[in-house]
């Protein structure tokens, strides 16, 4: 199994969906306490800004029980919770629709709350925090997603071809331009 | 292979992201190439950067609050879209679907009803051609006999009355294969009592076509039974 990214419940986690199609809010409520850590992570890592994060917890969870039914149990729970993160990661990327513009004063205000929170002391230097921003300025929302689903959730290539509806060529290729940037990036930041 | 094609490889050297000959090409690459070993080293730094900031297990400040805060937006829509009386029970009978073994259930229903007419349609359809088919030949035969104009033109207007009628042809079929068992030598006999029994249907439509149904008329009252 991979790292710690996802704890496999997919058993478990299609009982609880029956149960909650049919009303069950307790059994709901386990689902989201399951994997609500896994789509925050998500969704703070895409968003870099914590009330936005929690929104978007909010948000996909909301999405989630209104479509409990067209749920396929042939598929992992995860991969389609994922999914449904992603597309709203997505969408809300483009309603911005000036992603540097955004990426820019998000990251500004994001460092400065990080700070406040005493989170930059798990970033343990300030690569951390310029790996963090180089991510928000220079990749696209594809490889951006690709790369954090894959690096940072620790995802498996397949996951990452499912949830992103890519080929294994196409996540391949956004991986390599991903990485690639952010190498260069690093580079350039450790000459600053 | 050329330091081109290895820089791909080299970014996407972790598990699972090679196959095996392309992580072997790698290594053999890495063994004579300083500059490429030297980007390959570069990148497993950065996986240890990557690594760092992956194990920071950053999560919402009070995952209670949030879980809370989930359910309650839930409950709330819950509540706004309860429905009573018989839009309940219609939507309560279409969230059977969304389980697993109802949908399974349901789509077998639909495939064996689904045979079973098409099974039907098409057993009616071939004895219906082949009535169609025999009819067509012994009337061919009687005209080649007789010379009969008028029975050309019954044939031609009892033609065009079976293919309007392929769609309704339970009925029709039995009473054709019935006549044309009963009296298999008197095509003739079949095709006036045909046109009576179906005068009215006939006529409504045929109505137009009075350079035909004339003759048939004439037809039918000099050959009645």
């Amino acid at each position: 199994m991979r790292g710690h990214a996802i704890v496999d419940h997919a058993d478990d986690d299609h009982d609880l969906i029956r149960k909650s199609i049919r009303g069950d809010l307790s059994s709901f409520r386990k689902l989201v306490e399951r994997h609500q850590h896994y789509i925050y992570r998500l969704a703070f890592r895409t968003l870099l800004n914590k009330e936005e994060a929690e929104d978007m917890v909010q948000d996909t969870f909301i999405k989630v029980w209104l479509n409990l039914r067209h749920f396929d149990f042939r598929g992992k729970f995860t991969t389609w919770i994922y999914r449904i993160t992603v597309n709203q990661c997505i969408d809300k990327l483009k309603r911005m629709n000036r992603l540097a513009d955004y990426a820019a004063s998000s990251m500004e205000n994001n460092l400065d709350r990080l700070n406040d929170q005493n989170e930059m002391k798990r970033l343990e230097d300030k690569d951390m925090a310029a790996f963090i921003k180089m991510q928000a300025d220079h990749l696209s929302p594809k490889q951006r997603l690709v790369f954090i689903l894959r690096d940072l959730q620790d995802l498996s290539i397949e996951e990452v071809c499912q949830i992103m509806k890519m080929t294994k060529g196409s996540v391949k290729t956004n991986l390599y331009l991903a990485r690639n940037t952010i190498r260069l990036n690093l580079i350039k930041t450790g000459e600053g | 292979m050329k330091c081109n094609n290895v820089r791909k490889l080299i970014a996407l050297h972790r598990e699972g992201e090679l196959d095996a000959g392309e992580r072997k090409s790698l290594m053999a690459h890495l063994a004579v190439c300083d500059s490429c070993k030297r980007l390959f080293e570069a990148y497993r730094q950065n996986d240890q950067t990557i690594a760092v900031i992956r194990s920071q297990n950053s999560c919402a400040e009070n995952k209670e609050m949030l879980t809370s805060r989930i359910m309650n937006a839930v409950a709330a829509i819950q509540t706004n879209t309860q429905q009573t009386g018989t839009r309940a029970i219609i939507n309560s009978f279409i969230d059977l679907f969304a389980l697993p073994r109802t949908r399974y259930i349901a789509l077998a229903c639909i495939i064996i009803i689904a045979i079973f007419f098409g099974g039907q349609q098409y057993r009616i359809y071939s004895r219906v051609t082949k009535l169609e088919n025999q009819l067509s030949a012994a009337g061919e035969s009687y005209i080649m006999k007789t010379g009969d104009q008028e029975m050309t033109d019954c044939i031609r207007l009892s033609s065009r009355y079976l293919s309007r009628l392929k769609a309704d042809h339970g009925e029709t079929e039995k009473n054709i294969r019935q006549y044309f068992s009963e009296n298999p030598d008197q095509i003739n006999m079949y095709l006036s009592m045909l046109c009576n029994r179906h005068y009215k249907s006939l006529r409504r439509h045929f109505h137009q076509d009075k350079m035909i149904f004339q003759p048939i008329i004439t037809f039918n009252e000099q050959n009645l039974p």
